[in-house]
C-alpha cells in the first residue's frame, strides 16, 4: 500500500499518494507541509492525487533568465498544469488527479494551480498578496511583484503573518475568510501559517512617499484583484470565474488603495 | 486605418464582465486586464455579434449624438486598438 499525505489548504482537502516515489520525497513533503496536515482529508470530498517520478526531457524549455514557464488549461471539469519539471492533471468534479514529476520536480508548482482553481470554483481567490491577522481580522495586501507585499509582512512580524506571497480568500456561509497557504517555492521567506481569519480589509498596495488610504471604485478594484490572481486567468473560462468571484467579493468587502512608504506607520492609516 | 467594411467581434481569448458600468476585459493570452470607459464599454457590448465598423459608427453616433465623421474616427481608433491586443478579432 502506498503512503498517503493528507493536507487541508483553505477548504481544499488533498490526499496525496506517492506511487514509487523516492523514499525521502513524501517525508520531505510531510515536513514541509506539517502545519497543513489534516487527518480528515481522506473524506470523500478530498482531491485524491497520485504522484510519481519519471525521468525524461523537460516538458517545457527551461530558461534560467526568465520566470518558471507554466502552462495551465481547462477543458470541461479538468485542469492541466505543465512546467519544465511537472505535469499535472486534475478533475475538479471527480476529485482526482495525477502529477508526474521529473527527478528534480516539485509538486508544489501544480498544487498552487490546483488550489487556485478549486478556490475560484467556490467563489474564492488565491491572490498574490501578503496577509496579516490583527484583532479586527485579516488584512490582505495585494499587488504586482515589487508592490511591497514582502515589506508589509516583514514590517508586521509582531502579528501572525499568513504569508508574504500568496493568500487564499475563501467564500464561506459566514463571510469571506483569509487563509494561509503552505506554498513557498524553493526559498524560505515569511512563515506560512495554517490560520483562518475573517477578511477585515483588502488593500491594493502602491508605493508612495507618504502613507495614505484612498478609495478605489469597484470596477478598478475588480480589475486589480483579477490582475493579482495567478494560474486561473490564463483561459477565458477561468478569467470569467475569477471576475465573478472578485465582483461578488468587492460588493461586500470594498478594496482601498494603500499608498505606503517602507515603514511600519502604514498601520496608522488603516 | 481600419476599413469601414471590416467586421469585428469579441476575440475568443478575451473574457469580459461589466462592473460599475465599466467593462473589464481579461486578455488571457497576454495576462493583462483592460478597463474600458463608458463609451468603450458601450462599444464593447455591441460586439457580442460581428458588426462592421460602419454600422458600429452609426450606432455610436445615434447613441451619443455625435457626427457620423467623428463617430467613425472614434470607432476606427477603438477597433484598431482592440485588434492590436487581440481583445477583438475580424470575423472569420
Amino acid at each position: 500500500m502506498n503512503a498517503v499525505l493528507n493536507l487541508r489548504i483553505g477548504a481544499t482537502q488533498l490526499a496525496l499518494e506517492g506511487e514509487r516515489l523516492p523514499a525521502t520525497m513524501l517525508d520531505d513533503m510531510q515536513r514541509r507541509y506539517a502545519a497543513f496536515v489534516d487527518g480528515a482529508s481522506s473524506a470523500s470530498t478530498a482531491m485524491r492525487i497520485t504522484m510519481s517520478v519519471r525521468p525524461g526531457a523537460p516538458w517545457l524549455p527551461l530558461r534560467t533568465d526568465a520566470p518558471l514557464p507554466l502552462r495551465t488549461q481547462r477543458c470541461g471539469s479538468c485542469v492541466t498544469c505543465v512546467t519544465p519539471t511537472e505535469a499535472g492533471f486534475f478533475d475538479l468534479t471527480q476529485r482526482r488527479g495525477r502529477v508526474v514529476l521529473r527527478p528534480h520536480g516539485n509538486v508544489e508548482n501544480c498544487l498552487r494551480v490546483l488550489v487556485g482553481w478549486d478556490a475560484a470554483q467556490r467563489g474564492g481567490l488565491l491572490l498574490h498578496a501578503s496577509g496579516v491577522v490583527r484583532a479586527a481580522g485579516a488584512f490582505v495586501f495585494f499587488g504586482p511583484s515589487g508592490a511591497g507585499k514582502s515589506t508589509v509582512a516583514r514590517l508586521s512580524a509582531q502579528w501572525p503573518v499568513l504569508s508574504d506571497d500568496l493568500v487564499l480568500i475563501e467564500c464561506t456561509p459566514t463571510g469571506y475568510q483569509a487563509c494561509g497557504v503552505p506554498f513557498r517555492g524553493n526559498e524560505w521567506t515569511a512563515p506560512r501559517l495554517n490560520l483562518w481569519a475573517p477578511l477585515a480589509g483588502l488593500l491594493a498596495l502602491e508605493q508612495a512617499p507618504r502613507h495614505a488610504r484612498l478609495p478605489l471604485p469597484q470596477g478598478a478594484a475588480v480589475a486589480r484583484l483579477v490582475a493579482c490572481t495567478p494560474f486561473v486567468t490564463t483561459c477565458p473560462q477561468g478569467a470569467a470565474m475569477v471576475m465573478h468571484a472578485a465582483a461578488a467579493m468587492t460588493a461586500v468587502a470594498p478594496v482601498v488603495r494603500l499608498q505606503f512608504r517602507k515603514d511600519e506607520h502604514f498601520w496608522e492609516v488603516l | 486605418m481600419i476599413h469601414e467594411a471590416t467586421r469585428v467581434m469579441w476575440h475568443a481569448q478575451a473574457a469580459a464582465r461589466t462592473v460599475d458600468n465599466q467593462a473589464l476585459i481579461v486578455l488571457t493570452q497576454r495576462g493583462e486586464v483592460l478597463v474600458l470607459n463608458a463609451s468603450g464599454t458601450w462599444l464593447w457590448n455591441q460586439l457580442g455579434e460581428a458588426c462592421s465598423v460602419r454600422d458600429l459608427a452609426a450606432r455610436l453616433a445615434a447613441h451619443f449624438h455625435l457626427t457620423e465623421a467623428r463617430a467613425l474616427t472614434d470607432v476606427q481608433q477603438f477597433v484598431g486598438d482592440l485588434l492590436q491586443i487581440d481583445a477583438i478579432m475580424k470575423e472569420p
